[in-house]
């Protein structure tokens, strides 16, 4: 028996599901720099190395480099990793005239500029995915001078930067108030990093893409997404516990019980690193939804009259952008089931829980930014969608017999993007108003 | 003088008469063959040679009365025809017996007494050879084959007998043997290595392998839970498995003892240890091995990258080595490292650093299996904490069933528990597999005291005794010695202390 489900490590290739548009958009904006924000275990290392597995061919307009910064507390100790990073992908640089020996011995931000320069010099352009960007908080405290060189060589826009961490990062801005320049995130246009969309969440339970797919009763594959509200780590963290193989060793789910939806204690972990990682505010809703099952918005905001209803559902917003809430038969719920059970049980401890890593007014002014801009950033995913349907629809028309199926069935991947597009469109629009 | 129509007129002393003959024939019905069997498909009868037949059959007509009716027969066999013979007068059956095997057809007809016969009746019959019989003393005649199939029988039950009683002998020598030489299996305070001694966790075990091809697992439970032998037998269940496409180098390593500054230092030591006991590790790729930094500089000099790198090359090595030994498979270098809780005193930054190297995309034929009674979730960076790289499985005790496996499968065929032993020490141990084997250990020893091979109630409750005392501060270390200490300790003294358990 082989479980195919990973659970833990990130993942890329035939065993990423989903994120086509997110991806889609991180590599087409025409914007500089981009921070991705998720939770824990919601998949951003993943993201980073599904886009560098589907640029490191070359034979698009990137070349990607990886560079995880996790551990690194020293300027010192990010050029290590960099160059190391380099290193890991030596014969990917080297494929594009890139000799990794020539940056030995060079500062971190010096390699990357040289190393961008190298590449415009070859028509490409380098795609910087830096992961655990939260590293950069500590070196914030001791080489801010540092930091900032790194943010202008960042947003240099011969280069396209994707930085992936938690909402933690916010801590830079507050560490970066007083530069004279902007604070650091300043630039990076925010991206939020969520659930999978159904038909994915669906794929993954039914592995299919892997060679041998698993077989799902519908009935247990529903409450799988009920369950896990499509979050891509806990998916698998369930299908894992129901995975089973009949005798002629096809792999198929069994029905979860009550004691396959408890957290364990690592889950557990989880749940309580991101729960300090939300302000006071933040928790104040979440623990408020979770005293219910269902609560509706109205009664929330009753329950939290002494904040401005606008505040509260700016702040909601982000809470169900980061899936700590979700909303369920139009009213408002605790994100997933093993998040709500953890909540319940240790509901006493967290409601005494006083001391933040992040202050309601540090992430205000983003949720605001991004809570207004959702809008228009499915616009603009719209006009991209339409341009690529356009463009695909050109190629059809003119396509010989051998293209046509392959186009059809890119077509029609696109036009179900811009159903979910056009739809999330819509629910933002819902949401703006008062 | 016969006259047109086919009468006859005779003349004689008292007149003329006129006679008109009969035309009307006799019919027959050849009914059964008592002594035969019918054989529908066949439409014959079946019978064996020199076995007494009789054919029934009923016959009449309609002016002849049947007293004055006459029964032909004659046997017609593949080569010849008898002549017809008349049957007695009356007959209402045929006693017929056949001397040889063969096909033959019995043919009846019936003649009336205007001398009209019937039509020629016959019947197929399949005469296969007689059983030859042989006569015995007090069981009388009996068929050859039956008495083929007696002394076939006879000698393998003798044979059969000869066998278990060997056996029987043996068992019983290997037992006294065992008695005599103090045959004791349950390993108390040591992990199982053999396969043969592991029990009970055979479907966690296998849960496990089922998992490791994509995840990564951190095993925790109490002490002496199981987690040391656990970790032993998924090091030879990954050696020995036959993977289609996965070639498993399963490397284990007691972390216990190592320090921060050696940590990784000690990590690549025991790797590139292991990969160079592969066989037929190719000489280029020892000379590889050998230049690794970890050879080049002090224990406390090597850090995270220094080891990021060497496990680079040793990677290199391992899928080389892969692609020639075990073409076509995807090497998986999988970790075993136990007592993980030394990590809990390391520093967030050292346990960050690991999880680093997991990270690294050359490191995704990497994987492991952690072990450690607590292994802390303690996190107080920023960044993702190093545990999020695991599936977690916590070690339950042993279920009823497990632990009665774990006691009676060691000594199957030498000892037997009495049920209410067994309940005892089930009881006693909660299902905590190092305490089974204790008591296993010291109940097999006081039943070797007393020359038996029942291992009985009072056996249990010496056992009992002696790890009690075993428990105490100042008493010395347990283990068979302590079999001498508990001879001395009477079976109602024992009871006394039972109660109260541990």
């Amino acid at each position: 028996m082989r479980i195919p489900y990973v659970v833990g490590r990130w993942v890329c290739g035939p065993n990423h599901y989903g994120r086509h548009r997110l991806i889609a958009y991180l590599l087409h904006t025409p914007d500089t720099a981009l921070w991705a924000v998720g939770a824990r275990r919601i998949g951003k290392t993943s993201l980073l190395r599904q886009i560098e597995q589907l640029t490191e061919d070359g034979s698009g307009e990137f070349i990607p480099l990886f560079w995880d910064m996790q551990g690194c507390e020293t300027s010192g100790d990010l050029l290590s990793e960099l160059y190391l990073s380099i290193e890991d992908a030596g014969d990917r640089f080297a494929a594009a005239g890139v000799q990794v020996a020539e940056l030995e011995g060079l500062d971190a931000l010096l390699i990357l500029r040289r190393l961008t320069r190298m590449l415009a010099a070859r028509g490409k352009r380098l795609l910087l995915l830096i992961d655990e960007a939260e590293a950069l908080i500590a070196i914030a405290q001791k080489e801010a001078a540092w930091l900032a060189r790194l943010r202008r060589t960042l947003q240099d826009p011969s280069l396209k930067t994707i930085l992936a961490s938690t909402k933690l990062l916010v801590q830079l801005n507050e560490l970066t108030a007083d530069w004279p320049t902007s604070p650091f995130l300043f630039g990076f246009n925010m991206v939020n990093l969520w659930s999978l969309d159904p038909d994915s969440a669906v794929e993954l339970i039914e592995q299919r893409q892997s060679a041998v797919q698993v077989h799902v009763d519908p009935a247990v594959r529903d409450e799988i997404l009920l369950h896990t509200n499509r979050h891509p780590y806990l998916i698998q963290y369930l299908c894992q516990r129901l995975y089973e193989e009949d005798r002629n060793g096809q792999g198929y789910l069994r029905p979860p019980t009550d004691e396959d939806l408890n957290p364990d204690h690592l889950l557990a972990g989880f749940f309580l690193i991101d729960f300090q990682q939300l302000t006071l505010l933040e928790r104040r809703i979440l623990l408020a939804v979770g005293e219910r099952a269902l609560t509706s918005e109205a009664d929330l905001l009753a329950q939290l009259a002494d904040e401005s209803p606008q505040r509260i559902r700016t702040f909601l917003w982000g809470l169900e952008k980061l899936g700590h809430v979700r909303r369920l038969f139009n009213q408002l719920s605790i994100g997933n089931e093993y998040l709500r059970r953890w909540l319940h049980d240790e509901r006493e401890r967290l409601a005494h829980m006083n001391e933040t890593l992040l202050a309601d007014e540090s992430i205000e002014p983003l949720l605001q930014i991004g809570y207004r801009r959702e809008p228009l950033y499915y616009q603009v995913e719209i006009e991209r969608i339409q341009r690529e349907h356009a463009s695909l629809q050109q190629a059809l028309a003119g396509s010989s017999n051998g293209e046509r199926a392959e186009l059809l069935a890119e077509l029609n991947r696109i036009n179900r993007q811009l159903y979910n597009a056009r739809r999330d469109y819509e629910l933002a629009l819902l949401r703006q108003q008062p | 003088m016969r006259s047109d129509d086919g009468a006859y007129w005779f003349g004689g002393d008292r007149g003329l008469f006129y006679y008109m003959p009969e035309h009307g024939k006799p019919w027959m019905t050849l009914n059964q063959v008592r002594g035969a069997d019918f054989e529908p498909r066949e439409g014959r009868w079946r019978a064996l040679a020199e076995t007494p037949l009789e054919v029934l059959f009923t016959y009449g007509d309609l002016q002849t009365h049947p007293v004055k009716l006459q029964v032909f027969t004659r046997i017609v066999s593949e080569t010849a025809a008898t002549d017809w013979q008349p049957l007695p007068p009356n007959a209402r059956s045929h006693p017929v017996l056949f001397a040889a095997p063969g096909h033959y057809t019995l043919e009846y007809k019936v003649r009336d007494q205007a001398l009209n016969y019937s039509p020629v009746y016959t019947m197929s019959v399949a005469i296969a050879p007689a059983p030859s019989y042989v006569k015995l003393p007090l069981l009388g005649s009996v068929e050859v084959r039956i008495l083929q199939l007696l002394i076939l029988f006879g000698a393998m039950a003798l044979v059969g007998f000869g066998y278990v009683s060997v056996e029987i002998f043996q068992h019983r020598r290997r037992v006294n043997e065992a008695i005599a030489r103090g045959y004791n299996p349950y390993i108390s305070g040591e992990p199982i290595r053999r396969t043969e001694m592991f029990f009970g966790r055979h479907e966690l075990l296998q849960r496990i392998v089922s998992t490791l091809h994509n995840n990564s697992i951190m095993i925790h439970g109490e002490r002496r839970i199981g987690k040391t032998t656990l970790l032993y037998q998924l090091a030879n269940a990954l050696r020995s498995l036959d993977d289609p496409d996965y070639w498993f180098v399963a490397l284990y390593m007691d972390l216990e003892g190592t320090t921060e500054a050696t940590f990784f230092h000690f990590l690549m030591e025991e790797i590139a240890h292991a990969v160079e006991k592969l066989d037929d590790l190719d000489p280029a790729h020892r000379t590889k091995l050998n230049a690794l930094t970890y050879h080049t500089l002090p224990a406390e000099e090597y850090d995270d990258r220094d080891f990021s790198r060497d496990l680079r090359q040793v990677i290199e090595i391992l899928e080389a080595h892969g692609a020639l030994h075990h073409p076509g498979k995807r090497l998986r270098l999988i970790l075993l490292m136990d007592e993980m809780d030394t990590l809990n005193h390391f520093n967030h930054l050292t346990q960050q650093q690991l999880r680093r190297i997991f990270m690294r995309e050359f490191a995704a034929s990497l994987g492991a299996v952690v072990a450690g009674i607590e292994i802390s979730k303690e996190w107080e960076r920023i960044e993702s904490p190093w545990f999020n790289l695991f599936n977690e499985i916590a070690m339950q005790p042993f279920t009823r069933q497990e632990s009665i496996q774990l006691l009676v499968e060691p000594v199957r065929g030498y000892y037997i528990y009495e049920p209410d032993a067994l309940d005892f020490i089930l009881e006693q141990c909660e299902g905590r597999p190092f305490r089974l084997q204790q008591y296993g250990l010291e109940a097999v020893n006081e039943m070797l005291r007393h020359k038996r091979r029942r291992i009985t109630k009072e056996d249990a409750l010496a056992a009992h005794a002696i790890i009690q005392l075993n428990g105490q501060p100042g008493v010395e270390s347990p283990g068979i010695g302590a079999a001498a200490l508990a001879a001395t300790i009477s079976a109602g003294e024992v009871q006394s202390q039972a109660p109260g358990g541990d």
